[in-house]
């Protein structure tokens, strides 16, 4: 008998009892679609994980004030905050840090942030602008600068700090001790004359770009050694670096598809543009890197960075600095093996610094390591109820089959009489069940991909560094699936084959 | 053509046993028409599933021109029963899933026989036995008479040597009997040999020869002066 005939029998058969046939191919479609997503995923989710730990932003170790939260799902009582809001990391302390701390490669910061393309100053905006910052700078926006010379200077003071969170804060450097002195001395209108004056001061507006072909783009604050950190080089001009940063020069370093972006026509390198209230020179577009955020998935080569430091201008006579506020100090090592070593060292530099307890240094390799722990447990148990669906789909079969073979005993003994071995037997039954089995799994490969989603959004953030969908893996998983499913089918095969043929051919 | 000695069978029925054949000695002639007789539960149905190597005997030796079976592969002996062997039962044994066409065809599939020749093949026979209407009917949709012909039809699709029938007219009304009966006649006639339990006396005279069976054994066994 030919593969092909036993075919037409097993259609027959199953279209002789289908209702029961769909029940039992729609259960195993649901078991191999999930198991089959299951390990798709699984793999798409190991090589999530493997791009995570090969991020730089995991090789990174954080340093930030303890209770200086200022997330709204922190906690609103923290009786800590006075303790906190003395203390004020700064360029300063990352400048110590590096030299102290023998263990780290690289500090830096970076924050993430937006930046809105501004038109060129007109006697017009200037004015409209300089309105504006003065009605901030009325209601306290603008603080007097902290101590001289200390670790106030470059990130604003506490004041500024807790209240504008995220906001352009002003800074009066080298100024006035005692906070808010220098803002209560000035009217909003005396405010706004000066800022007039400021902005008047802003250089040659002609060389200013006019018209950018985006609105905005993101992209992050940092200093010098971030680059070196994160891998980046550039492939026209150069990156800046901490003295430019030092020497007050507002440069701009811009992701290769962002230059191409922006200046689709010429060379970006030397153009002008005004991002917010800020003019910034663009003096490095960096080669391509494969590199994305973390936290946004947003391709590096999209983004535009610029110095995380003041901007200092002339202001009333004293040099003002524009910025906002750091939170975390950021250092990172190049080898992971040494990145308990480095906790340690800075824990214990910070801790001699501040007083223990008042810092927190983080290695973010440590929540990702959990986090990756607590998901995996997740995983494991969707696995295992994928694991569990399928099972159950396959005793389905198993149940069905078995009840066909008691059912068909006196046509099996038919069939015997007629001249099927029992081999023969054995094969139109497994055949028969392996047709539904693989009817189930053919189903449930076109909705793996489909289960595979509600996992993904489910379970993991798309970081979009992955190509998530491998439809090997669904085929691989959908295949062994479907080995279950068949095996199942084995043992009712083989009580077919061992029917007694003159017994069955008795039997009424 | 068929030698059987000392043929014994015994059902285990767990706490006790049941001997359905006791050393039965049996040669079948080629050509020759046998009808089986006796009382129910004499062995009549074990010795004609043993002759069809539906079933083996506990002791004994069974040779099929002269060569012993006993030693043969389930695959060998199936073989044997598809191309050399068909059986007629009272109660059919079609397959009610299958068109009468189908039902023919089984044995030709089996054999390996292909397309479209399988198909003429079934068809022919079906025509030979008188039911070139009720190719396409179901089992069910046919008379008692109806079936077995395509029961007839569907045993003789490989040119069997040798035809075994328990009952064949059992299920039906006398006309339908003699029409089946008449089948085998003609085919003996052609050369078929063949085995036929009956319980009717009339029918089992028709035979060239005549067993009887009791308890399991061989009461007498009588041929008819051709
Ligand atoms: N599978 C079995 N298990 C146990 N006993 C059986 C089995 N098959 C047959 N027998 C017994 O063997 C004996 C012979 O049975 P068999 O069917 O050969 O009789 P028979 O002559 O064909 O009877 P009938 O005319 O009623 O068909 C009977 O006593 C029967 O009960
Ligand atoms: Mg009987």
């Amino acid at each position: 008998m030919s593969w092909a005939d036993r075919l037409w029998m097993s259609i027959r058969h199953i279209r002789g009892r289908l209702v029961e046939s769909i029940l039992v191919i729609s259960a195993t479609a649901i078991g191999v679609a999930l198991v089959a997503a299951m390990f798709a995923f699984i793999r798409s989710y190991d090589r999530q994980t493997d791009y995570l730990l090969s991020h730089p932003a995991y090789r990174e170790i954080t340093v930030e004030v303890v209770g200086n939260e200022t997330e709204i799902t922190e906690a609103a009582v923290r009786f800590d905050a006075s303790v906190s809001r003395a203390i004020a990391l700064g360029t300063d302390d990352l400048i110590r840090a590096r030299a102290g701390v023998a263990a780290v490669d690289h500090g830096y910061l970076a924050d993430a942030d937006r930046f809105v393309v501004g038109a060129p100053w007109t006697a017009g905006n200037r004015t409209a602008i300089a309105g504006q910052l003065g009605a901030i700078g009325g209601t306290g926006g603008i603080a007097g600068g902290g101590a001289t010379g200390g670790r106030g200077q470059a990130v604003g003071a506490a004041e500024g700090q807790t209240r504008t969170d995220g906001e352009a804060a002003l800074t009066l450097p080298g100024g006035a001790t005692g906070g808010r002195a220098g803002t209560a001395e000035m009217d909003p209108e005396q405010m706004r004359a000066q800022f007039e004056a400021l902005l008047g001061t802003d250089g040659d507006d002609a060389a200013v770009v006019s018209e950018l072909p985006v609105d905005a783009f993101s992209g992050y604050r940092v200093t010098g050694e971030f680059f070196d950190a994160y891998g980046l080089r550039a492939a026209a001009g150069t990156v800046f670096t901490n003295e430019d940063i030092e020497a007050g020069n507002q440069v701009i370093v811009l992701g290769h598809d962002l230059a191409r972006t922006l200046f689709p026509d010429s060379t970006a390198i030397g153009t002008r543009v005004r991002l917010g209230i800020q003019t910034y020179t663009v003096v490095g577009v960096l080669a391509p890197t494969g590199v994305r955020s973390i936290e946004t998935g947003a391709a590096f080569d999209r983004l535009g960075f610029v110095p995380n430091a003041a901007a200092q201008v002339q202001f009333a006579g004293r040099a003002i600095s524009f910025q906002r506020p750091t939170r975390t100090l950021r250092f990172a090592i190049d080898d992971s093996s040494r990145l308990d070593a480095a906790v340690q060292q800075l824990t214990l530099f910070f801790d001699s610094e501040y007083g223990p307890g008042t810092t927190r240094v983080t290695a973010s390799l440590d929540a990702l390591t959990t986090e990756r722990q607590k998901l995996s447990r997740i995983l494991a148990v969707v696995l295992f109820l994928a694991a569990a669906a399928l099972f159950i789909a396959s005793i389905n079969l198993f149940n069905l089959m078995l009840m066909r073979v008691i059912k068909r005993t006196r046509g099996i003994g038919i069939s015997r009489a007629i001249g099927a071995s029992r081999r023969e037997i054995f094969r139109q039954f497994i055949n028969e069940s392996a047709c539904m089995s693989l009817t189930g799994a053919a189903i449930g490969l076109l909705l793996a991909p489909v289960a595979y989603g509600l996992l993904r959004t489910s379970l993991i953030a798309d970081i979009g560094a992955v190509d998530l969908m491998n439809w090997l893996y669904f085929v691989v998983g959908a295949a062994l699936a479907l080995a279950v499913s068949v095996l199942f089918g084995v043992y009712p095969a083989r009580q077919a084959g061992r029917v007694d043929a003159s017994l069955a051919i008795r039997s009424e | 053509m068929i030698t059987l000695e000392g043929i014994a069978k015994t059902y285990d029925l767990g706490s006790s046993t049941v001997t359905a054949l006791r050393g039965i000695d049996l040669t079948i002639d080629r050509g020759e028409f046998l009808t089986v007789m006796g009382p129910s539960g004499s062995g009549k149905s074990t010795l004609l599933h043993i002759l069809g190597i539906l079933d083996s005997a506990d002791e004994g030796r069974y040779l099929l021109e002269d060569n012993d079976l006993t030693t043969l592969s389930d695959a060998e002996l199936s073989r044997i029963r598809n191309e050399h062997f068909g059986f007629v039962f009272q109660s059919f044994n079609l397959f009610n899933e299958f068109s009468a066409l189908e039902n023919v065809m089984f044995p030709l599939m089996y054999a390996g026989v292909r397309g479209s020749q399988r198909r003429d093949r079934a068809r022919a026979l079906l025509v030979d036995v008188g039911l070139e209407h009720r190719m396409g009917h179901y089992p069910n949709m046919m008379s008692g008479g109806e079936q077995q012909r395509v029961a007839i039809a569907r045993a003789l699709a490989n040119n069997p040597s040798l035809i075994l029938a328990d009952e064949p007219t059992g299920n039906l009304p006398s006309d339908k009997g003699e029409e089946i009966l008449q089948i085998l006649e003609g085919l003996n006639r052609d050369g078929v040999t063949i085995v036929m339990v009956t319980h009717d006396d009339r029918l089992g005279a028709r035979g060239s020869r005549c067993i009887r069976l009791r308890d399991g054994v061989v009461e007498s066994d009588t041929r008819r002066a051709a």
